[in-house]
């Protein structure tokens, strides 16, 4: 009975658009150096896991993927979208790796405040609010000012954030920073439900944070992807392989896991 | 109109009209596909319109049901019975006890919070009726939960002897 | 009924699934009502936003002129005018307000972005000053003994040299992280005027053409900061 009434929404209506995140030889050169180099690769539906250690160029590969950093050369497209225009904007959820807030804010002021700048009426803005606020478990301290927030109570804001405009593609520069394990694991969860629908790339230093939800990993380093594809339990460890690949730096990485 | 703002009060709407989460999602999702091929844009009076369409698609739901007991679905979802697991059958035990008008003006007016002459142009009642109706439900509710606390032990002891 | 009763009857409904209705919502926004971001809602709610001190301060500078002018005031224009520098110091700040609090990287990212949002507050605030230096030439022109023109002049050019300067002053390294240098620009313009201080000569008929040429050069001077401010944050990144 449940499949009768499925059936109803035409399927073709609610799924039928190809979402393809394409990165076209892309390099973004400064003064005396490299930070990403020549990176090609395309991302479909699902979790990506961009894998590197600090200053290996993650940041700045997200930040051109978001379009607030102009690339030397190369494209980025979303469905033949050029990354620069408004109406990518409009389906794009960012969570960078550092964020402030306007010190007189609360949290539901901030959620309020991105809902406005992402084009939803103030009515929309407050139900997605609270939908969110709950979503991210902050509705208790939603009146509270966000510099009262812990690292992790902070973090799951920012999380909220990038979610408000219901984004196709959702960029998150390292999370899972100041989380505790146990919103770690709800994390993991909240991406994996997301990244049904969803392209969802993250980037961490952490391997265990996407060994198992990521559908894809890219492994960077000094500016270039060294590796990309499916990484299924078959293959072994995806720690021992970065431990390989990063020799010393690998295991400085994981120490931190 | 915008669907972010109307798309849980519809969904609730159907929800307490068929009483199953996949069929009132798809009745909502189909409420909205119908609204917008309607081409009626017109501001402020949208959401009567919607609730119109979810009304007309529950009750064709209601004749294609007619011959299955609509099967009431397993709320346990596998996990242990919390309070609010408890706190939601009881409620929903005693708004079944109410006939289907009085749970819609219920549902219209204290959970989605509309206005009286949206409610009354949606159910097609006067004013007077509608407040005269409302005052006898919020009694009515208050006669049920505060009455019906021994009916709801016993629901919730029944069940869980099933889940096991 | 109460609000407590209301919660409970709403949670008594399963939660519609989120993806479903995330994909659902997305499509039926796809197929038509898409929405529009309308230019009036931006800026009204953008104003909302802005920091009540830089309302206060411009509504200081009016109260300021109606006291002094009922008092008779002879340092009525200076006094205005000294207080004009702070009116612009204030509203610079609050253009670089997303830089100083660690905003700009998601405030780009978004549908309305960066560029959006400072174009909306320059408005907001530029349309509010217009109306500010306008009330206070009408108000002061009288009494202050030097026609409407001297009096835009007088009360304007010390707005726009603070506001020109700060502008400048913050696009540098040390100017982003001390956003208050603009107050100290502030001051010292306001000093600039208190030294001008009977002075009348200054003002008389012969010299007039050249304050209207100095506060032409600085409209021009302060329509290119904005323009370049602009275009500092219209990608970010360094």
């Amino acid at each position: 009975m449940a499949g009768d009434a499925k059936q109803r929404v035409p399927k073709h209506i609610v799924g039928g658009i190809s979402m393809e995140l394409k990165v076209d030889r892309l390099t973004k050169q400064y003064k005396n150096k490299i930070a990403v180099d020549r990176i090609s690769f395309q991302l479909e539906k699902g979790v990506t896991g961009l894998l590197g250690a600090n200053g290996a160029g993650k940041t700045t590969l997200m930040r051109m993927i978001c379009g607030i950093l102009a690339p030397t050369s190369g494209d980025i497209t979303y469905d033949e979208i050029p990354v620069s225009e408004e109406r990518y904007r409009d389906i794009l959820g960012y969570l960078p790796q550092d964020f402030g807030y306007y010190p007189e804010f609360s949290g539901r002021d901030f959620l309020m405040y991105f809902a406005a700048l992402k084009g939803l009426s103030k009515r929309a803005a407050k139900t997605r609010t609270e939908e969110l606020l709950k979503l991210v478990g902050l509705s208790e301290v939603a009146a509270k000012k966000v510099r009262t927030y812990s690292g992790g109570m902070k973090q799951r804001l920012g999380i909220a954030q990038a979610l408000i405009n219901r984004p196709e593609v959702l960029i998150l520069d390292e999370p899972t920073a100041g989380l505790d394990p146990k919103e770690r694991v709800r994390f993991r969860k909240l991406m994996e439900e997301i990244g049904k629908n969803n392209i969802v790339l993250l980037s961490t230093h952490i391997v265990s944070d996407i060994e198992h939800i990521a559908d894809k990993v890219l492994l960077m380093k000094s500016g270039q992807v060294i590796w990309q594809g499916k990484w299924s339990e078959s293959d072994g460890s995806l720690e021992d392989f970065y431990l390989k690949e990063f020799g010393e730096g690998g295991e400085e990485m994981t120490k931190d896991a | 109109m915008d669907i972010e703002e109307q798309y849980d009060k519809i969904y609730r709407f159907c929800y307490y009209k068929v009483h199953n989460r996949q069929i009132a999602e798809d009745l909502t999702q189909e409420t909205f596909l119908r609204f917008l091929k309607s081409g009626y844009t017109e501001q402020g009076k949208g959401i009567r319109y919607l609730y119109t369409i979810a009304r007309n698609l529950c009750v064709e739901e209601g004749r294609k049901q007619k011959w299955k007991e609509v099967p009431e679905e397993d709320i346990s979802d596998g996990g242990a019975f919390s309070d609010d697991l408890i706190e939601k059958i009881y409620m929903r035990q005693a708004l079944m006890k109410l006939s289907e008008k009085d749970r819609e003006l219920l549902i219209l007016r204290y959970v989605n919070e509309e206005s009286v002459s949206a409610i009354c142009e949606v159910a097609g009642i006067s004013r007077f009726a509608l407040y005269r109706r409302l005052k006898c439900i919020q009694k009515e509710m208050k006669e049920l939960l505060e009455g019906g606390s021994s009916d709801g032990e016993k629901v919730q002891k029944s069940d869980q002897a099933g889940g096991r | 009924m109460e609000k407590r009763f209301k919660n409970r009857i709403r949670q008594a409904a399963d939660d519609p699934d989120p993806t479903a209705k995330d994909a659902f919502i997305r499509t039926y926004r796809r197929l038509g009502s898409c929405r529009e971001m309308r230019s009036w809602d931006i800026l009204k709610s953008q104003a909302g936003y802005i920091r009540k001190s830089v309302w206060m301060i411009s509504l200081f500078a009016l109260l300021l002129a109606v006291v002094e002018l009922h008092a008779g005031s002879r340092h009525m224009i200076m006094m205005v005018s000294a207080w004009m520098p702070f009116v612009s110091g204030i509203a610079v700040i609050e253009t670089f307000r997303s830089e100083l609090h660690s905003m700009t990287e998601l405030e780009s990212a978004t549908k309305l972005s960066i560029r959006g949002i400072l174009f909306a507050r320059i408005i907001c605030i530029g349309t509010v000053h217009v109306i500010l230096i306008l009330l206070l030439t009408v108000l002061m022109a009288r009494s202050s003994g030097h026609g409407y023109w001297m009096t835009g002049a007088m009360i304007t050019i010390p707005y726009l040299l603070s506001s020109v300067v700060s502008m400048e002053a913050e696009r540098t390294a040390f100017g982003r992280r001390n956003v208050f240098v603009c107050i100290i620009i502030s001051v010292f313009t306001a000093f600039l005027v208190i030294m001008l201080q009977g002075r009348e000569l200054y003002f008389a008929e012969g010299y007039r053409e050249i304050w209207y040429l100095a506060a032409m050069l600085l409209l021009a001077a302060e329509c290119h900061e904005v323009k370049k401010t602009f275009r500092s944050v219209q990608i970010y990144g360094r």
